[in-house]
C-alpha cells in the first residue's frame, strides 16, 4: 500500500509542476464538452428515432457518455505500456525494478496515476455536461461504478499485453493499436452499434467495449438495474478472466526477453 | 560475496529494440551474436573493495548487470550474497545497492528528498524509518542543502551523488558501482573515496567499474582487468604489476621527437612507445638490454636528450599491456 500511495504522490508532483498543462488540459475538457453540446443540439432531441429510443432519444447524453467511456477505456489500455517507456525514457525503469517492489506492483503504481487524473478529468466534464449544458442522467451509479470497473479490468489485460510488447519493440505496439482502433470503431462510441450493416453489428459484439457502453448508458440514463444488465456483466467478467492473465504473462515474457537481449532500459 | 562461475552472455542479432520484423532483411542476416561476457570466474570475498577495469565494451556494465538481474545470462552461474541470479532474483535485488551513474535515473521534476522518498519506499522503508534514513544518506553525501531543489537542477556531481545516496538507502550487503566519482568534483571525490572505504570497514562488499585507474589502486583490494568479455587478469595491484616483466623509460628529447619515436618504436623489446607531451614514453617486454638498446639508439642519430627515467610499469602499462588498447583509461587521481 505503501508503495503505491508513493507513485501516487510522485504523480501527483509532478503533474502540480506543470502548471500550465494542468490549466489547459481543464480549458480543452471545457471546449470538449461545448463541442458535443453543439453537435447534440444540431442532431436535436429525438425521442422516436429507433436508434436513440433506448437511450431516451438524448443524443447530448448518449454522446458524453460515449466519450468518456472511451477516454476511460484508452487510460485502461495504453497508461501500461506508455507507463514502461516513460520510465525507460526517464532511466528510472531498472531501479524500479531492481527495488523489492514486485514487478506487477510497479506496472500497477506506476499506471495508477493515468487512471486517476482520467477519473478526475471525467467527473469534470460530467458535471459541466449536467450543470452547464444540461445533460440530464438517470444514473444508477452503484451499476456504472461496476460496469466501468469491469470494462477498465478486461481492457487492463489488453493493456499489459502492450506493456509486454513495449518492453521488446520500445516502440510501437500493433496489439494496442488495432484493440484501439476496433473499441473506437466498432464499440458506438459516437453512434450506435444498431446503425452498422448486420455483420459488423456482429463483429462489433466480440469487443468487451461494445457490451460495456451498453450497460453504462442503460446504467446512466435509464436507471438500469444489475439484473437489467447482468448479461453485458457476464461478458466483461469473462474478458477480464481471459485478459488479465494472458496480459501478466505477456508482460512478464516480454520483461524476460528485454533483459535477455540486454534492453531493458532501451528506449 | 559474490562469486561467477563461467558466467557468460551473449547477446543475439539484433539488440536494439528487436521489434517486429517482416521478412528477411540482409543486414540481420549478418548480424552476428555479440559474446558481451566470456566465461567469467570471479570470487569477491565479503568486505572487499573489488575494481574492475577495461577498455570500453570489455563488458564491465554487463557483469554488473548479470550480478544485479537486469539481464538474464546465457550460461554459467552468479551468486550474489549466497543467493542464485538466476532463481532467487528477489533476494539478490535485496542484497544490493545499486549506483549506475549518468545522469538520467531520478525523476526530474521531484526534489532529490522526494526522490530519495519514492525509491526508498519502493525498498520497503516507511514511515519515520524512510525520513530518517533519508535525512541520514543525504547528510553523508552532503546534499542536505540542496534536498529541496528539483533534480533537475541539480550538477552533475550532484546527481552523481544522489545516485550513491540511493544505493546507501536500505544499506545492503553489496554495493555495485559504475564510475563512482565521475562528474564529482576532487574534494568530493576524495570524501566518496572516504565512504567507500567506510563502507568495507563496516564489511561490505564493493564492485566498482572505473576508467580511474589511481581510483583503482588506491581504494581496491583487489582488480579485476576485462577485455572482449573475459577477466584477463585479476589480483592486487602489485601481483598485477608483475604482469609485465619490462620497464617502463620516459625520455624527454630537445627536439626531433618524431625521428626518434620511429625508430625507438622498431626496437626489438619495445612493446610500446607514444608520446605523452614533451616525452617519450616507452614500454619494454622485457628488463635485459633493452634499456641499453634505447640508449645506443638515442646516441645513433645523435638526437640530444634532456633525461631520461627508467621505472617500473604503472597499472596502467599493465592495464595497456593486457588489453591492447590505445585508450588508456584516465590514470590521474582527481
Amino acid at each position: 500500500m505503501h508503495q503505491i500511495l508513493a507513485f501516487v504522490k510522485r504523480g501527483f508532483l509532478t503533474w502540480k509542476s506543470y502548471r500550465m498543462a494542468m490549466v489547459l488540459g481543464l480549458a480543452n475538457m471545457f471546449i470538449s464538452v461545448a463541442s458535443f453540446y453543439f453537435v447534440a443540439k444540431l442532431v436535436g432531441f429525438q425521442e422516436e428515432n429507433p436508434l436513440l429510443k433506448p437511450y431516451s432519444g438524448d443524443y447530448l447524453a448518449f454522446l458524453i457518455i460515449g466519450i468518456i467511456f472511451q477516454s476511460l477505456i484508452s487510460v485502461s489500455q495504453h497508461s501500461f505500456s506508455r507507463t514502461i517507456s516513460s520510465e525507460q525514457r526517464a532511466g528510472t525503469l531498472e531501479y524500479l525494478l531492481m527495488s523489492k517492489t514486485p514487478l506487477y506492483q510497479v506496472l500497477l503504481g506506476a499506471a495508477l496515476w493515468s487512471f486517476l487524473m482520467i477519473i478526475l478529468n471525467s467527473t469534470i466534464v460530467l458535471t459541466s455536461a449536467i450543470f452547464v449544458f444540461g445533460l440530464r442522467l438517470k444514473a444508477n451509479l452503484l451499476v456504472a461504478a461496476l460496469v466501468l470497473f469491469l470494462a477498465m479490468a478486461s481492457m487492463a489485460g489488453i493493456g499489459m499485453v502492450s506493456a509486454g510488447i513495449i518492453m521488446v519493440t520500445k516502440q510501437g505496439d500493433p496489439v494496442g493499436w488495432f484493440v484501439g482502433l476496433l473499441a473506437s470503431f466498432l464499440s458506438g462510441v459516437y453512434y450506435p452499434i444498431e446503425i452498422f450493416p448486420a455483420f459488423l453489428q456482429k463483429v462489433s459484439l466480440i469487443l468487451p467495449t461494445t457490451h460495456a457502453l451498453i450497460a453504462l448508458r442503460q446504467a446512466l440514463i435509464n436507471d438500469a438495474s444489475l439484473a437489467q444488465v447482468s448479461s453485458e456483466m457476464l461478458v466483461l467478467l469473462a474478458f477480464a478472466c481471459f485478459t488479465i492473465p494472458l496480459g501478466l504473462a505477456i508482460f512478464r515474457h516480454g520483461f524476460d526477453r528485454a533483459r535477455r537481449e540486454g534492453t531493458l532500459a532501451y528506449y | 560475496m559474490i562469486i561467477a562461475r563461467g558466467l557468460t552472455k551473449v547477446f543475439g542479432k539484433k539488440r536494439l529494440g528487436s521489434g517486429l520484423s517482416f521478412g528477411k532483411s540482409k543486414s540481420r542476416a549478418k548480424r552476428e551474436p555479440v559474446v558481451a561476457v566470456d566465461e567469467v570466474d570471479l570470487e569477491i570475498p565479503a568486505g572487499t573493495v573489488f575494481g574492475l577495469l577495461g577498455p570500453n565494451g570489455a563488458g564491465k556494465t554487463t557483469l554488473i548487470k548479470l550480478f544485479s538481474t537486469l539481464v538474464i545470462p546465457t550460461s554459467g552461474s552468479a551468486a550474489v550474497s549466497g543467493y542464485d541470479v538466476r532463481t532467487q532474483e528477489r533476494e539478490v535485488r535485496a542484497s544490493i545497492g545499486l549506483g549506475l551513474g549518468g545522469e538520467r535515473s531520478f525523476y526530474w521534476r521531484l526534489t532529490g528528498r522526494q526522490n530519495l522518498e519514492f525509491f526508498g519506499t519502493m525498498q520497503g522503508l516507511t514511515g519515520k524509518r524512510l525520513k530518517k534514513r533519508v535525512g541520514e544518506v543525504l547528510d553523508r553525501l552532503e546534499l542536505s542543502d540542496v534536498q529541496g531543489v528539483p533534480f533537475m537542477e541539480y550538477s552533475s556531481g550532484m546527481k552523481r551523488k544522489l545516485d550513491i545516496a540511493r544505493a546507501l538507502l536500505t544499506d545492503p550487503p553489496i554495493f555495485l558501482f559504475d564510475e563512482l566519482t565521475s562528474s564529482i568534483d576532487p574534494g568530493a571525490a576524495v570524501k566518496i573515496r572516504e565512504l567507500v572505504q567506510e563502507l568495507k570497514e563496516r564489511g561490505k562488499t564493493i564492485l566498482l567499474v572505473t576508467h580511474n585507474l589511481a581510483e583503482a589502486e588506491r581504494l581496491c583490494d583487489v582488480i579485476g582487468i576485462m577485455n572482449h568479455g573475459k577477466m584477463v587478469a585479476v589480483g592486487d595491484s602489485a601481483s598485477l604489476r608483475g604482469l609485465v616483466e619490462g620497464c617502463k623509460v620516459r625520455i624527454r628529447p630537445d627536439g626531433r621527437g618524431l625521428e626518434l619515436l620511429h625508430i625507438l618504436t622498431r626496437l626489438d623489446g619495445v612493446e610500446y612507445a607514444r608520446r605523452e607531451g614533451s616525452e617519450i614514453v616507452i614500454l619494454t617486454g622485457r628488463r635485459d638490454g633493452v634499456v641499453h638498446q634505447i640508449i645506443k639508439a638515442i646516441a645513433a642519430i645523435d638526437v640530444p636528450v634532456q633525461s631520461i627515467n627508467v621505472d617500473r610499469p604503472s597499472l596502467e602499462d599493465v592495464f595497456l599491456h593486457l588489453t591492447g588498447s590505445n585508450n588508456a583509461p584516465n590514470s590521474r587521481l582527481r
